[in-house]
């Protein structure tokens, strides 16, 4: 009998190897975090890369989990937005900024944007805000009107000055 | 082989991929899945397989010589914006800056791209008007094709199924060379209508063409053929009622399509807006 099951793999999520069984080959990455591995923080938006809410890195580069295969990502270092808070339960920088101005209302966009933000900030440090609204253009938000969202974003981008 | 089940191989290099899909007829390949996957999850296309193109290094090569640059299929759009691409294709890299979004350039390739053979795809214009070519590869051997021959209809192309686009070689042209699109954001899947334009005073050549302004991405041989003619050459300008001519002609003879995105004559209207401010800019720039 035909299956389209894949032999059991392992992901390498949040610095841990997590066990997939039974998915099947077609089965996306987001798919396989929200439903199998319990990683409900990665939102399901649009499920075709327009809206962001889906973003996690992997091997440090922000991508849309629902177009990737989740097989293939098989030995990459995945991070989500449960790998990216710190684990004592802490906020980061970039997440205080967020609340400090207010940046969202219902809050479904927000891992999505704080995992692209933060990647981001780390290779734009002192980002104009002209420069976040094309850096950010990947993650839709429909509550904030985005002012809110670029504001947290440029003050999380602000390096102190050296001298 | 990273895995090799009847379903999904993720293979290594070009052997298996091909070895692979001989074994696995039904199987799609895919590489960044920026649009396969991306249709499986809306339901537009149900692949009985994959194979997955993704750790192919051999796909991922760039060579740069000083008359043209070979790219590796599997070279992902975000690779344009850095070196030594950037530099070496200015005008692939003002395209990627609006192609998708920072996560779909991450893993969107070139090669899918131009396998896609969609009219609205970005990179597609901008081969044309470099004359790119792409090399393909199957069981039956490697041929080398022109853009321009690949594309057959709206999503149609002729690469046989069992073929697979493992590299595109572009010509390095001097000169000014920009791309433009309208669409209904910077990150959306389409453009509405998009042009590439590139002016190149050393040959005395210019070319232009349209992407979703046709079943396919197009020349303008028409419009290329009147700007030939009207440019004064010696001073790098061209007198701006030939720029509104230009215009005019890259409208007339495109063959725009009409769906919910737009109608054919705003495409038309948009074609004609942006070539004729294009050109004017390409001959401002020339003549500083």
């Amino acid at each position: 009998m035909k299956t389209d099951a894949l032999p059991d793999y392992t992901l390498q999520v949040n610095g841990e190897p997590m066990q997939v069984r039974g998915a099947r080959f077609s089965e996306n990455l987001l798919s396989v975090l929200r439903y199998r591995l319990g990683l409900t923080g990665t939102k399901y938006g649009c499920e075709h890369g327009q809206c962001g809410a889906c973003t996690v890195h992997i091997d440090g580069k922000p991508v849309n989990s629902c177009l990737e295969l989740a097989a293939t990502a098989v030995g990459r270092e995945i991070t989500t937005i449960e790998g990216y808070n710190p684990p004592d339960g802490s906020l980061t920088r970039l997440q205080e900024c967020f609340v400090r101005h207010g940046a969202l209302q219902c809050g479904y966009c927000t891992p999505g944007f704080i995992m692209s933000a933060s990647a981001f900030i780390e290779d734009h440090p002192n980002a104009s805000a002209e420069e976040i609204r094309e850096g950010l253009v990947g993650n839709l938000c429909r509550c904030t009107g985005y002012g809110r969202i670029i504001a947290a974003i440029q003050e999380a981008a602000e390096v102190p000055d050296a001298t | 082989m990273i895995l090799d089940t009847p379903e999904l191989a993720v293979v290594e290099s070009i052997a298996e991929a091909l070895n692979a899909k001989r074994s696995r007829p039904f199987a799609r390949f895919v590489s960044g899945g920026t649009e396969l996957v991306a249709d499986q999850n809306l339901g537009i296309v149900c692949p009985e397989g994959y194979i997955s193109l993704r750790y192919v290094s051999e796909m991922t090569r760039v060579r740069v010589a000083e008359d043209r640059v070979e790219i590796g299929a599997g070279c992902t759009i975000a690779e344009l914006l850095e070196e030594p691409l950037a530099t070496a294709l200015p005008l692939l890299a003002k395209a990627a800056r609006a192609f998708g979004t920072r996560q779909v350039r991450n893993r969107g390739t070139i090669g899918g791209n131009i396998a896609s053979g969609l009219p609205d795809r970005t990179l597609t214009p901008c081969l044309l008007v470099l004359d790119a070519t792409v090399t393909l590869e199957s069981g039956n051997g490697t041929r080398t094709v022109p853009v321009r021959e690949l594309l057959v209809g709206p999503g149609i192309t002729s690469i046989d199924p069992a073929e697979l686009v493992t590299s595109v070689t572009i010509p390095r042209v001097a000169g000014f060379q920009d791309y433009r699109m309208v669409g209904p954001r910077n990150a959306q899947f389409y453009v509405t209508a998009s042009i590439a334009l590139v002016i190149d005073p050393s040959d005395r050549d210019v070319r232009v063409a349209l992407g979703n302004c046709a079943p396919t991405a197009i020349r303008i041989p028409e419009a290329e053929a009147f700007a030939l003619g009207a440019v004064d050459w010696d001073t790098s300008t061209l007198a701006e009622s030939a720029a509104v001519e230009f215009g005019r002609l890259v409208g007339e003879y495109c063959d725009p399509p009409e769906d919910s995105a737009a109608s054919a004559g705003y495409r038309r209207h948009a074609a004609t807006v942006m070539a004729r401010r294009l050109i004017r800019l390409g001959f401002e720039s020339l003549s500083r």
